[in-house]
């Protein structure tokens, strides 16, 4: 199987067994690092399937036989956060909501619900003062927008229900371009379906 | 089966190509329209240098090297917007080199008490064999596993489960899928992947989990 599979998971909340606290990552002007890489297998020995899950573990389950040789130089750029310390959203329910009426002071949206699809769209009015003045200058018909409904942990533990509205920011051009793309993506997907 | 809430959640989208991290700036972000002019104006540089850039807005944090392009929703905030983001940004930077794609989630449970925290270990990673020769009392640290997809050709799912070291007896899960580029590097169609895909990689991703924690707490 091919390795660069491995590593599209992300290195933040994922990596947890590693000490190294959020924005303890080192700077540019640190020196490059050594790449001493992971021996190559030798007999049968095998590549430690948390090396090649991990990009930067240390482990101390490596077998080497032999002294290291230096691969590369490469920047360090490990970058580890966690949520501690930071507040925290529960969300409870997603909807995608499309402005179909502009008033005055508020706008009717349909509403499609994201953690049920299985629900029918319903319509909804929003009045302004439930959007940041950036976000109301998106409000037009056809816009679209995320209304995210949670709850909300202070670092302190308090909880808080939340609800916020965040207008949709994509290039117009580029909704149609998506459209078309993912409509090609689809036929391809027909065409040449995934060998099994 | 009543669907479990993780007590925490994120979904983060990573890019594996060619990028010049200095270009993904808070301000060039704004001028594309893709942030808020208060977001860009708030956001919390860490470093903007060629081999590496780290921001942080009040709802994701972004970090790219020359070879990857990671964009991470905080725990505070919805990752909804993510996938616009990435998106928008690929399709200005529509000639910039993208090989492939992940979609991934993270999700830390409680389990309520130690016994169930111990009986997920216990299921996924049987400790039978394990004690007969290792002293203490082994336990699973880390556990992937590994599947195609079949929408996709080449493309795989990844479920890693760990004990969650931020939910007091909780497991953590993190959910991957990843989609290879075409023969062109060009980000259109992994874009085109990463718009159809991402409302049902948020659903699928849970009910994934859920079963999983079902099938393990369920009375032998």
């Amino acid at each position: 199987m091919p390795l660069e599979s491995s590593i599209t998971f992300s290195d933040g909340l994922s990596k947890q067994n590693d000490d190294v606290l959020r924005g303890t990552f080192l700077g540019a002007t640190e020196p490059p690092a050594i790449d001493f890489g992971p021996m190559e297998p030798v007999g049968a020995e095998q590549v430690s399937y948390s090396t090649l899950l991990a990009s930067s573990v240390s482990s101390t389950t490596d077998v080497k036989s032999n002294a290291p040789i230096p691969k590369s130089a490469v920047l360090p750029s490990v970058l580890r956060f966690t949520a501690r310390g930071t507040p925290k959203l529960k969300t409870k329910q997603l909807f995608e909501g499309t402005v179909i009426e502009v008033q005055e002071n508020g706008f009717t949206a349909t509403l499609s619900d994201k953690t049920n699809l299985a629900y029918p769209d319903e319509e909804a009015v929003f009045e302004n003062t439930e959007i940041s003045e950036e976000d109301q200058l998106l409000v037009r018909p056809g816009s679209s927008f995320y209304w995210v409904i949670g709850h909300e942990t202070s670092v302190g533990g308090q909880i808080t229900n939340v609800s916020r509205i965040l207008f949709r920011r994509l290039p117009a051009w580029t909704s149609r371009k998506l459209e078309k793309i993912a409509a090609d993506t689809s036929q391809l997907n027909t065409l040449f379906p995934a060998e099994e | 089966m009543t669907q479990r809430i993780p007590e925490i959640s994120g979904s983060s989208i990573v890019l594996l190509g060619s990028f010049n991290p200095a270009i993904f700036q808070p301000e060039w972000f704004f001028r594309q329209g893709l942030f808020r002019q208060s977001e860009a104006e708030a956001a919390e540089i860490k470093i903007i240098v060629p081999q590496l850039t780290h921001f942080e807005t009040e709802s994701l944090v972004l970090q790219v090297t020359p070879q990857r392009f990671a964009a991470v929703s905080k725990a505070s905030a919805n990752g909804a917007p993510l996938r616009d983001l990435v998106v928008g940004t690929f399709f200005i930077l529509e000639h910039v080199p993208v090989n492939a794609l992940g979609i991934n989630f993270q999700m830390h449970f409680s389990m309520g008490s130690e016994e169930n925290w111990h009986k997920i270990g216990d299921r996924l990673a049987p400790k039978d064999g394990w004690r007969g020769i290792l002293p203490g009392r082994p336990g699973m640290l880390s556990l992937t596993i590994r599947t195609t997809l079949d929408h996709v050709a080449n493309a795989m799912f990844h479920v890693r489960v760990e004990p969650s070291l931020q939910v007091k007896q909780g497991v953590f899960f993190e959910t991957n899928e990843h989609y290879p580029g075409g023969k062109t590097d060009s980000p259109a169609e992994l874009m085109g992947i990463l718009s159809e895909r991402w409302e049902e990689a948020q659903i699928y991703a849970p009910r994934v989990v859920n079963h999983i924690l079902g099938w393990a707490l369920e009375t032998e």
